[in-house]
């Protein structure tokens, strides 16, 4: 697997968003922004259907007092013919009169006047309800003065919110109706909730409260409904009001059930954000140990790998070392023999002493195959990789350590693959031990400012280049020579056997190793490793 | 048959002396060096011999000297020895052209064999450059008269092929045989066969 010890971008900003929601504060500035808007809504349409109600009770209302207003222009039409049907006002009229009196409530006095012209006027015939009073026969010449026959007058009438309505009828007698403003509005059209006021031209004729006053008068403010009742006789306005407030606006009962929803799906929705954050959370750390332990786990495998090849190491240096030795006796030995043979002293017992060396050496030299054999058993586990990925991991997990010595520890990768034949574990150790000889080098140097470059490229010819490089005090040139020698160590605890390794298995893939100072100064590694051929890039394309 | 001289790169003091002393009593010329450098640069004043160089030694490896022998015209035959009996190394050390791979401790028997192998190589060698050097005297009609005639064809089949008079090919064969120093057909044939490798 691949190893990124960055974590993901983009990660701690969604951490940060969601801890911004989990806060109380959000939480109450949410619900009230909620509550503010349900207001609004609650509010905009309960007053329009308020507005309505007001508007279609004013309209059936005005429509109401139009036909009543109505009635009376043709009350003054039969009166006034009646009137003039008989050259004396008689019991009829009278009667007629009476009888309006009692159907119509509003119509408290129907009075017929004489008009004599230059002394005044008189009453002729006069019926009153109880709430009217007979008419000031003056004041009616004075209305009807100018018009012609059969046209009517709008009067005002002394008591309060009454008005008058008057015909002349020809030119000597004219007709008046008293009518009460207060029962031409009242009915079964007007709603209880309704102020009403009838005006006219000169001012406010009639005023009523509402019959049933609002329960609260918090926040009240008044729709109303304004439009002229349909007469061309009678020019009144009549005016609706309703009080509206706030209960009415946004009912109690609603809006406590939605400020209770509101607020407990909010917190829904905040225990949900918790509980997805602290998933989050869980998996991002769950994610870390994941990676903790791939390292871990690449770690003990290189460890191991690592044992496994020291052991064959210094088997095999200490093979190399005692095989010297052994060429020099095999050899020395027999040549003894030769010049023992020459000097005539063929099968004497110097040349069995000879003899029998000569055998111990190759006994010696047996075993030290035998040896080699068995630690160089482990089977070369080639095929063919990116180089990339394997420095990559190796640079993941040497930066714990080098970071910890306060270390920088940079990497330059190619962006395409570099494919090689290796074997994975093997190369890493290779790279491994490399970053681990250069920390050591800076180390030892006492920098501050101690730095191991690892790069890898294409090399000069077909092959690939991984430099290891840092900024100590370099190798001296006395130990250059023998650095790759196997049991050959500048460390004061070193086995000597580190590099020995390294080289063998570089080798072992047909590449080579190679160590030189720095232009700088420092020590550069440099491992070339042979490219994969194309047909064995297939092959790993196959995998 | 004489022996080529031996040339030994060998860092180990021990393993020089001993060897010295052994190829000594059978009558082998041998020069030991202990550092490869030094060898490389001897080398080109040497007399052409056999080397016998060990595989691993500080700063140069026994491959990578008999390269750069090869490099600067030492292409003698080389026989690489190693402690290690490192399969790896000795398909590398083949692939480099050396004629044997030995394992120290080197048996006696095993190495005389493998110099006698590698002088012979040398002999060739000489010889085919020796024949080469000859060869290379003729003009090109007197090569192909030569090739001809190594063939076994008589002076009648070569004039006919080349449509010359057999009395211009006689000339050609008898400045042949005066640049080549023999007038015998079978030494022609050898000198044709080895002088004219590329």
């Amino acid at each position: 697997m691949m190893l990124t010890p960055d974590p993901r971008p983009g990660s701690p900003s969604m951490h940060r968003r969601l801890t911004f929601l989990r806060s109380s504060a959000a939480l109450v500035g949410g619900w009230l922004l909620l509550l503010v808007a349900f207001g609004l809504y609650s509010a905009t349409s309960h007053r329009q259907v308020l507005e309505q109600d007001v508007s279609e009770s004013g309209r059936s209302l005005q429509r109401a007092i139009s036909q009543r207003v109505a009635q009376h222009d043709a009350h003054l039409t039969s009166l006034s013919a009646l009137g003039l049907a008989q050259a004396q006002p008689s019991q009829d009229f009278d009667l007629v009169a009476r009888s309006i009196l009692r159907f119509y409530p509003r119509i408290v006095a129907i009075d017929l006047i004489r008009l004599s012209p230059g002394e005044g006027a008189s009453v002729v015939s006069s019926a009153t309800s109880a709430d009217g009073s007979t008419v000031d026969p003056l004041a009616v010449a004075r209305a009807v003065e100018g018009l012609a026959s059969g046209k009517a007058a709008y009067g005002p009438d002394g008591k309060p919110g009454h008005y008058r309505l008057m015909k002349r009828m020809n030119d000597t007698l004219a007709v008046s109706l008293d009518i009460d403003g207060a029962k031409l509005v009242e009915g079964e059209e007007s709603p209880r909730w309704a102020s009403l006021t009838l005006s006219t031209g000169q001012g406010l004729l009639l005023g009523m409260p509402a019959r049933q006053l609002a329960a609260s008068s918090l926040f009240a403010r008044t729709v109303r409904f304004d439009a002229p009742i349909a007469s061309a006789t009678q020019p009144l306005r009549l005016s609706v009001g309703r009080q509206v407030t706030l209960p009415q606006l946004l009912p109690p009962l609603p809006f406590a059930l939605f400020a209770a929803i509101s607020l407990s799906g909010l917190a829904l929705v905040r225990s949900l954000l918790r509980h997805r954050q602290d998933a989050a959370l869980a998996r991002e750390a769950a994610e870390a140990a994941s990676r903790r332990e791939a390292l871990r786990q690449h770690e003990t495998k290189l460890a191991h790998a690592l044992r496994i090849n020291s052991m064959g190491e210094m088997a095999s240096g200490i093979a190399h070392e005692l095989t010297q030795p052994l060429t020099a006796l095999l050899s020395q030995s027999q040549a003894g023999r030769r010049i023992a043979a020459a000097s005539g002293l063929q099968d004497t017992p110097i040349d069995s002493v000879l003899a029998a060396n000569v055998l111990q050496a190759k006994r010696a030299a047996d075993i030290l195959v035998r040896l080699r054999a068995y630690v160089g058993k482990s089977a070369l586990e080639a095929g063919v990789h990116d180089l990339g990925r394997h420095v990559a991991d190796i640079v993941a997990l040497s930066r714990i350590d080098l970071d910890r010595r306060g270390i920088v520890l940079d990497v330059e990768l190619p962006e395409t693959p570099a494919l090689a034949r290796i074997d994975p574990v093997e190369i890493e150790q290779v790279i491994h031990n490399l970053i681990r000889n250069a920390a050591d080098a800076v180390e030892q140097a006492d920098r501050v400012d101690g730095r191991v470059l690892v790069s890898l490229r294409p090399g000069s010819e077909e092959n690939f280049e991984i430099v290891v490089a840092d900024n100590g005090t370099g190798i001296p040139a006395d130990i250059l020579p023998r650095l790759f020698e196997p049991f050959f160590s500048s460390k004061p605890d070193g086995m000597g056997l580190g590099l020995s390794l390294c080289e063998s298995i570089v080798e072992r893939f047909d590449g080579s190793i190679v160590a030189e100072n720095g232009v700088a100064g420092g020590a550069v590694f440099t491992v070339r490793l042979p490219a994969a051929r194309t047909a064995e890039r297939r092959e790993e394309a196959a995998e | 048959m004489t022996m080529a001289p031996v040339y030994l790169v060998d860092d180990d003091e021990g393993v020089r002396s001993a060897l010295s002393l052994l190829l000594g009593t059978y009558g082998i010329r041998i020069e030991t060096f202990g550092d490869p450098t030094a060898f490389l640069a001897r080398a080109p004043k040497l007399k052409p011999g056999v080397l016998l160089l060990d595989l691993r030694m500080p700063a140069i490896t026994g491959l990578q000297l008999h390269e750069k022998l090869g490099a600067i015209g030492c292409d003698w035959p080389t026989i690489i020895c190693t402690g290690h009996g490192d399969v790896h190394a000795c398909r590398r050390a083949f692939k480099a052209g050396v004629v044997d791979f030995l394992t120290k401790p080197i048996d006696e028997q095993v190495l005389i064999e493998a110099l006698q192998q590698a002088s012979g190589a040398l002999d060739q060698q000489a010889e085919r450059a020796e024949a080469a050097q000859l060869v290379a005297q003729l003009t090109d009609r007197e090569r192909e008269v030569l090739d001809m005639v190594g063939r076994g064809w008589s002076t009648r089949e070569i004039a006919e092929t080349l449509t010359l008079s057999p009395r211009t090919v006689d000339t050609h064969r008898a400045n042949i045989a005066q640049k080549l120093g023999t007038t015998s057909v079978a030494e022609f044939a050898r000198l044709a066969l080895i002088g004219q490798a590329p």
